[in-house]
């Protein structure tokens, strides 16, 4: 008898560690868990990324118990603030989401111990899958607490119907655009041979001050308060290098988005996100309703001739507010689904992003783009992986108020110093006046 | 006596009346439930708590179908107004805008901030006004292609709901911080509005007469569906002007519909027409307010169910529902509302509600009885102690709690204490009936003796006889003897007497005082008699009487 009983108490004891070594899931597919989702992947509704959520709601969502909901979609200026608001239950903010785009910043700002940490719900071989650097970027003193799920950079979007008249009337081609140097010249010709038309709208134009300023002589110093040193002649040289032609109305910082100018024909060409290709129609519309194919070429950002060529990288990852550790499963079972290596590849191709999982990167040279823009996009950012390096934006807090600062100031600037540089003040001067608004913030 | 398992025992018979009882009340329970609606079946209870789900929906829509409406034609009439001041002011007739592309801008202008205004005001995804004019009427599809200015959110329920153009001049949006749709175009095409030349036709009803909704339909060059309201601008003279109206999004429609509910993945359908086959993927849909629904694809089959519920049939999932016909306005076909559950939910809401029914009125049964048997025991318990008591003989004299089980302790010891007595009396008179009986008994065991004396004594004496009348047999005349016998049958009752007295023994003097007559008497029937029997003395008449005795005895002995 007592033989009978140690044998039944050592096979439940058996059994209970069998159970506990298997871990079992918290999902039900009888009793959906709901996650809701913010996300920056565009503005406007029925983007990419909510063709996927609806593909993943009605797969593998449908067969483990997940229901993806999309609850807001933003952008990367405004996710951060929004999160805090609701957060912290400001009347009119919507409820806190589940699931949400962030960076690393915006760990700091929500509290990084109030976020998953992926590492609990990814193992060591899982994560490396992925880009190292682009997992590294995401880890916070609490862990991985943003999951990388495209990374982005910039590039040059030219209306190809309209550039290639410019080019048959003044002989510059798209290869004069390869260098910053070669790009300034075209934009003068363009401006004169459209008779005071600017050539390119930027969307970020102190990243390439801070590149340039990169390549000159490495990381640039930053002051106290998070602004330049604006003591440091290489910045005032870098600053100088755009403020010049957008004092003589060649370029100028874009109104909101650079696709804007360049789809209402507005502009020719525009330097923005890789991301932003989602943003360009496949027609130009002038202003008198007349219409044209496109064309869209896109090219590597233009280089500045210095040895190591820079490249911005930015891009948010996908980061789990901490509910429930059921929550947290399905979490982790959507970016792992999301940032398989095949889908990574479809959703980064639809939204100009670059993948995050190395796998997709080994397909992307065979790849079925949608059309020939996007190939061209395709063809740009894989010579800007070959070529270039990619540097992260500066990620302290109060920088991007600082450089919208900036932006608003130019935008209500460039019109006034185009007018005067046209009437015949020299453009120099005018682009210092530029430099000394550039000085004043703080 | 210990009761026997068939016979009905007071706790049996007290346990079955309380059975009794609580069926009884149970029974009339489940009546009361019935006849009160608290007892539904799962079928009642979906139907309930669909068709409240539906009462707030329809409501729901309806109030901002009409609301929206009214805000349509409110905006028509103000954008109107505005339209004809301005021609007015610059001294211009509608026709002058065609080709007029800078004029259109400044139109547009004009209406920004008031279509910004209604945006953020309405319950809308978008809002637009469109005038019947082009800015370049010498392109190919001019005749199609209208001014307009489109406005548009993205539908989603938050503080930062940026606007975009969808539709209108990119330099106002620019101008005004706003973003220009990844779709934008100048100018919009009317052949996404069928009844556009209705709405041409008819501009001598008023707008409360004809405006109307569109069917859903997919905006060129993107993926979102939308439905617009199309409210006609219509000037003096019965000019028409264009159309105006707002725009209701299926991501809006998602957002703003979901409702609370306690309903497990209810889902809410808002589609064209009224048929037993519903095209969900032509109108909208939307869930609970803070949960998930999955969008239903594909049609759905409509079959009637019990209780007013509808079953719908999808290739991929299917519901149990119900529907209602809703009109939006006098110019729309009806279009069809449905809030549904998921049948997988429903078909196990049904089995756990019959098996909580089955299981609540097992668990009331069972209490039933065991409440029976437990108060019946707890009942009885005191009395059977008692009835054990008074069976052991135990001192009654205790109290119990209850007051009659002492009432009648106290009888059975009044009882008690005059048995007692009664006993004791008795007892002794036992006793002395007893002795009594002991003396009775030596006195009948005296005269037995003295009986089985004189019997012995009879024995001898009738022995004695015997031998005498034997003896005197032969010395007895047998004539003598004839007569006698013969003239004992002839002597009266009196002289019978007598001589039945003579053969006792009596003599004259007793026979006379026993007789109550005078011995003269006695000697005179004596006289009668010895005549009679032809004798002439008492020893004669004695020894002839033993002998006839005698021979009476013989006979009877040989008789019997």
């Amino acid at each position: 008898m007592k033989k009978l009983i140690i044998l039944f108490l050592t096979a439940l004891l058996l059994m209970a560690g069998l159970v506990s070594c298997t871990q079992k899931s918290l999902l039900d597919p009888n009793a959906p868990v709901t996650l809701s989702l913010w996300h920056v992947y565009g503005e406007q509704a029925d983007a990419p990324m909510n063709r996927l959520v609806k593909e993943f709601n009605a797969t593998v969502g449908q067969e483990k118990g997940i229901v993806v909901t999309v609850t807001n979609v933003t952008s990367t200026s405004k996710i951060g603030g929004q999160l805090k608001a609701a957060m912290n239950g400001e009347p009119g903010s919507p409820e806190m989401p589940d699931l949400f785009s962030a960076h690393t910043s915006h760990a700091g700002l929500l509290g990084a111990e109030n976020l998953v940490n992926w590492d609990n719900w990814f193992s060591e071989k899982e994560l490396k899958k992925y880009v190292p650097e682009f997992v590294e970027s995401g880890r916070t003193d609490s862990g991985l607490s943003i999951f990388p799920v495209s990374k982005s950079s910039y590039a040059l979007f030219i209306n190809g119907s309209q550039f290639d008249r410019f080019s048959a009337d003044t002989g510059v081609t798209y290869d004069d655009l390869a260098t910053w140097e070669g790009f300034f010249a075209a934009a003068e010709k363009y401006y004169t041979w459209s008779e005071g038309k600017t050539f390119c709208a930027l969307d970020y134009l102190i990243r390439h001050v801070e590149l340039d300023i990169q390549s000159k002589k490495g990381s640039p110093e930053f002051e106290e308060n998070g602004w330049f040193n604006t003591d440091d002649s290489t910045v005032y040289d870098s600053f100088m290098m755009f403020a010049e032609p957008l004092a003589k109305g060649y370029i100028a910082v874009s109104e909101q988005y650079s696709n804007t100018h360049v789809t209402t024909g507005q502009m020719v060409c525009g330097i923005g996100s890789t991301a932003s290709i989602t943003y360009f129609n496949d027609t130009v519309t002038y202003p008198d309703n007349t219409t044209e194919p496109i064309n869209l070429r896109v090219l590597p950002l233009p280089m500045s001739g210095s040895e190591v060529e820079y490249i911005p990288q930015s891009g948010v990852g996908l980061a789990a507010y901490k509910t429930t550790e059921q929550k947290a499963e399905a979490a982790s079972v959507f970016v792992r689904w999301f940032t398989e290596g095949q889908r990574n590849l479809d959703f980064v191709v639809q939204t100009g992003y670059m993948p995050v999982c190395i796998e997709a990167y080994d397909k992307i040279d065979d790849y079925a783009y949608p059309n020939a823009a996007y190939e061209s996009l395709f063809a740009a950012i894989r010579i800007m992986h070959e070529k270039y390096t990619a540097i992260s934006r500066p990620d302290f807090d109060g920088f991007y108020a600082k450089t919208n600062t900036l932006y608003d100031g130019l935008r209500q600037m460039q019109p006034t110093l185009k007018q005067r540089s046209a009437a015949g003040e020299d453009g120099k001067k005018l682009a210092e006046e530029a430099w000394e608004f550039f000085k004043t913030i703080q | 006596m210990e009761s026997t398992a068939s016979a009905w025992s007071l706790r049996r018979k007290l346990f079955g009346y309380m059975l009794l009882l609580a069926c009884l009340l149970i029974l009339f329970l489940m009546t009361a439930f019935f006849l009160s609606g608290q007892y539904n079946t799962a079928e009642q209870e979906a139907y309930d708590a669909l068709d409240m789900q539906m009462e707030v929906y329809e409501k729901y829509v309806l109030d901002h179908f009409d609301s929206i409406a009214a805000a349509g034609i409110n905006l028509s009439k103000n954008a109107t107004s505005s339209l004809e001041g301005y021609l007015e002011k610059n001294a211009l007739s509608f026709a002058d805008l065609t080709d007029n592309a800078e004029t259109i801008a400044e139109l547009q202008q004009l209406f920004l901030e008031s279509l910004i205004q209604q945006l953020n005001q309405e319950n809308c995804s978008g809002v637009y006004i469109m005038l019947d004019t082009t800015v370049n009427s010498r392109l190919e599809d001019a005749e199609s292609s209208r001014a307009c200015l489109y406005l548009q959110t993205n539908g989603y329920k938050s503080s930062y709901n940026p606007i975009s153009m969808l539709y209108g001049n990119a330099d106002i949006a620019r101008a005004n911080d706003m973003m220009p749709h990844r779709q934008w175009h100048l100018e919009l095409d009317t052949r996404l509005f069928p009844s556009y030349e209705e709405f041409k036709r008819r501009t001598d009803e008023p707008a409360a007469a004809t405006y109307r909704f569109t069917d859903l339909f997919v905006i060129p060059g993107t993926e979102m569906r939308v439905m617009l309201l199309c409210v006609p601008l219509v000037g003096e003279n019965n000019r028409f002007y264009g159309l105006c109206g707002f725009e209701i999004s299926e991501s809006y429609f998602m957002s703003y519909y979901a409702q609370p509910t306690k309903v497990d993945y209810l889902t809410y359908l808002f589609t064209p027409g009224v048929d037993s086959v519903i095209d969900t993927e032509a109108g909208f849909s939307c869930g609970e307010s803070d949960g998930y629904y999955r969008i239903p694809s594909g049609t759905l089959t409509a079959e009637g169910l019990e209780n007013g519920l509808y079953r719908y049939t999808g290739s991929a999932l299917s519901y149990v529902g119900i529907s209602r016909s809703i009109s939006l306005s006098p110019n729309n076909p009806l279009y069809t509302l449905s809030v549904l559950m998921r049948k997988s939910d429903f078909d196990r809401d049904k089995t756990t509600e019959s098996l909580k029914t089955l299981l609540i009125w097992i668990l009331i049964v069972a209490a039933a009885v065991c409440l029976c048997f437990y108060f019946s025991r707890k009942f009885l318990i005191p009395l059977l102690k008692s009835i054990e008591r008074i069976k052991a003989n135990d001192s009654l004299d205790e109290q119990t709690s209850i007051p009659e089980i002492d009432d009648l302790f106290a009888f059975l010891s009044e009882k008690d204490r005059q048995h007692s007595a009664l006993v004791h009396t008795l007892s002794q008179e036992k006793q002395e009936m007893l002795a009594q009986h002991e003396l009775l008994k030596s006195e009948h065991h005296a005269v037995t003796s003295e009986k089985e004396h004189l019997q012995t004594e009879y024995e001898k004496a009738q022995l004695e006889l015997s031998r005498l009348a034997y003896s005197r047999k032969a010395e007895i005349d047998p004539d003598d003897y004839a007569h006698f016998l013969s003239g004992v049958k002839t002597l009266t009752l009196t002289e019978r007497k007598v001589f039945d007295m003579y053969l006792a023994g009596m003599t004259v003097k007793e026979i006379a005082q026993a007789s109550g007559i005078a011995e003269s008497t006695v000697y005179y029937h004596n006289k009668n008699i010895y005549s009679k029997l032809g004798i002439n003395s008492l020893k004669q008449l004695l020894r002839y009487a033993a002998l006839m005795q005698q021979q009476e005895k013989e006979e009877n002995l040989l008789q019997a």
